[in-house]
């Protein structure tokens, strides 16, 4: 394995890291040697598919992962110089909230009904920052007007708020606390489009301004384009490719990033099919030898079976894929370049 | 948007919580409303008894003479087999019936939503010991259970609501459980989990207000269970000790006479089920009451 090259200082390492779960079926392979670094201040995207291991990395940074089924096998979750996998969990339980906070995927359901939205704010800032229950309501109300929900509504409940504004309260409990890093587990997928970019708008803004570090986790590819720094392309547990935005939207080097780039539909150009790259996501109790992606690979020669690639960096800012081609071990030395490199 | 100034004003308003808020909604619900109008009459009634009824005299006394009459201006009710006040019989024993009718569903609720909640969360060996628990309880016939209990005390009121108690407490545990177990995998338990909420707050705040709504139209609707249960102890003799009365008991004893003097009866049975009607507009209303997306 390699060491990724840190241009400044690292808020989150993510080393080797292996999660399983132990089921009927067999062991469920969830995350395999992930490696994954942000630094302060950046956006960074993990992206891939359905079932990629985007939300078990997410549970493994907060410590959330059931257990059983689940277990981290190895590795390391480094988050401001300390080992996050050898805290108990009462230190654990600091962490959360108050340095590393997660905003979940669907607003409708990620609210306790019964509670007033400015006390579900309120709780998490008594819980870490001892103030009295006033001042922490003080400061919810303070972070509902951040994210624009006008105080007087403080005391309503999430039924009473639209699927925008109930995203909105979720970022203001995620941030109310002030956190150094913020996972947000698609945080747009359950909202409609006119939502989606109001919501990340706002994302974007409080970036700016709170200068929270932010690991992005999505499935859609202008989402990335628009609020992220870094890009991660996650498949079967693994990051297969990562860099700048630059680097892997101008250059997606890996025969799946541009498989996922070429899937996205032209509005300029007449099609009768979709593009699509063929197949599924492997069976994560039975994953296939060597490259994980090779079955699905256009480019796959036999040695892609037998040899699991390691990260090469390419030419760019800070781009690594792991890919056999770029290791020069096939007989093809780069993809064809096509019109999909101009996504 | 609004200034800090205003952010003072609003976060020191004074606050409805979950409780006032659904006292409010409680007091909309006419048929709640009379529900408890009449709970009320009937809890007072029976409570300021000592007030207007010589305990001595009116009933316990036994006064053959005036045995078996029917309602007159002087006794409202009639008299029974004994020439005791129906009346004075029925508001006496009012006290008793719903105080441990009340008093031991409490228990039970309390203690069976504790270890249901408990069980529920933390699953896995602690939900089988706990719920394997009260399974043996729950194999034991209740009523034989109960027998066996108050053979073992005395037949004091404590002790017999103490005693029904215990047979209430499964059934209220695998209420609750049923319900953590599916609250507890909702999405915004993982949301406060990851807000680094410790597992006590997320049992308190997070789960038990969600689930307690079944569990309290439920308390509610035990009740008559409860006093139901006191009153086959008295008839087996088990139960409230004579001359005391008490409605079940009141109920048995004077169905001898039921051909010809049906107010003996009547009377203990129409108190019961006014109580039960009351108990259930009020079970009713507390449910929707509680449940704040029934608000507006």
């Amino acid at each position: 394995m390699r060491e990724q090259a840190l241009s400044t200082d690292p808020l989150l390492q993510i080393e080797d890291l292996v999660v399983q779960f132990v089921t009927s079926d067999g062991i469920v392979h969830a995350i395999n040697r992930l490696h994954l670094s942000l630094n302060r201040g950046e956006t960074l995207a993990l992206v891939g598919e359905t079932g990629a291991g985007k939300t078990t990395t997410a549970l493994a940074i907060m410590g959330l992962i059931d257990s059983p089924p689940g277990r981290v096998v190895q590795g390391e979750i480094i988050f401001d110089g300390v080992d996050l996998l050898t805290l108990t969990e009462e230190e654990y339980r600091k962490y959360r909230g108050s340095k590393i906070s997660m905003i979940f995927q669907d607003p409708m359901t990620a609210l306790n009904p019964v509670l007033p939205v400015a006390d579900q704010i309120a709780e998490t800032i008594a819980n870490h920052q001892g103030l009295s229950d006033e001042h922490a309501m003080e400061r919810a109300i303070e972070m509902l007007e951040l994210v624009r929900i006008p105080a007087d509504r403080a005391y309503e409940y999430p039924h009473q708020f639209s699927g925008g504004m109930k995203q909105r309260v979720v970022i203001a409990i995620a941030l109310a606390c002030n956190p150094q890093l913020l996972i947000a587990d698609e945080p747009t997928t359950a909202l409609d489009v006119t939502i989606q970019a109001q919501v990340l708008e706002m994302m974007k803004e409080l970036h700016d301004k709170l200068g929270t570090s932010t690991l992005m986790i999505t499935h859609d590819l202008g989402v990335v384009a628009e609020t992220c720094d870094k890009v991660a392309i996650m498949y079967a547990g693994e990051i297969i490719e990562s860099g700048t935005l630059k680097d892997v939207f101008l250059n997606p080097s890996h025969p799946y990033t541009v498989g996922l780039f070429g899937s996205i539909p032209k509005i300029d150009e007449e099609v009768e099919f979709l593009a699509q790259i063929e197949g599924l996501m492997p069976d994560p109790v039975d994953l296939p030898p060597g490259c994980r992606f090779h079955p699905r690979c256009k480019y796959a020669e036999p040695a892609c079976a037998e040899q699991a690639p390691a990260f090469t960096n390419l030419p760019g800012e800070e781009h690594w894929v792991r890919c056999l081609i770029y290791e020069g071990k096939l007989q093809i030395t780069e993809l064809p370049k096509g019109d999909l490199h101009n996504v | 948007m609004n200034g800090p100034a205003n952010v003072d004003i609003i976060a020191h308003k004074k606050k409805r919580g979950l409780w006032a808020d659904a006292w409010l909604r409680l007091s909309k619900n006419t048929t709640a409303v009379i529900g408890m109008v009449m709970l009320g009459v009937i809890l007072l009634t029976c409570i300021s008894a000592p007030l207007f009824i010589d305990y001595e005299d009116d009933v316990v006394k036994v006064n053959i003479a005036k045995r078996l009459e029917f309602p007159s201006e002087g006794k409202l009710l009639g008299t029974d087999e004994l020439g005791r006040d129906v009346f004075a019989r029925i508001i006496w024993g009012g006290r008793i019936s719903l105080f441990v009718g009340i008093t031991s569903v409490l228990i039970a609720s309390a203690i069976g939503t504790a270890l249901g909640a408990i069980a529920g969360y933390y699953g896995g060996k602690t939900d089988s010991l706990i719920m394997r628990s009260l399974d043996i309880f729950m194999a034991i016939p209740s009523m034989l259970l109960m027998i066996t209990l108050v053979s073992i005390m005395e037949p004091t009121t404590l002790n017999l609501t103490l005693a029904i108690s215990v047979g209430f407490i499964p059934g209220k545990a695998r209420l609750i459980r049923a319900q953590v177990l599916k609250i507890k995998d909702l999405e915004y338990i993982d949301a406060v989990r990851a807000q680094g909420a410790s597992n006590w707050r997320i049992i308190l705040t997070h789960i038990l207000p969600n689930a307690i709504s079944p569990v309290i139209s439920s308390f509610i609707m035990s009740i008559p269970g409860g006093i139901m249960t006191i009153s086959s102890l008295s008839f087996i003799g088990l139960g409230v000790q004579a001359p005391n009365p008490e409605w079940g008991s009141m109920l048995s004893s004077g169905r001898a006479f039921i051909r010809d003097c049906w107010h003996i009866t009547a009377f203990p049975g129409i108190a019961i089920v006014l109580t039960v009607i009351a108990l259930t507009l009020v079970g009713d209303g507390l449910r929707d009451a509680l449940d704040p997306r029934m608000k507006d």
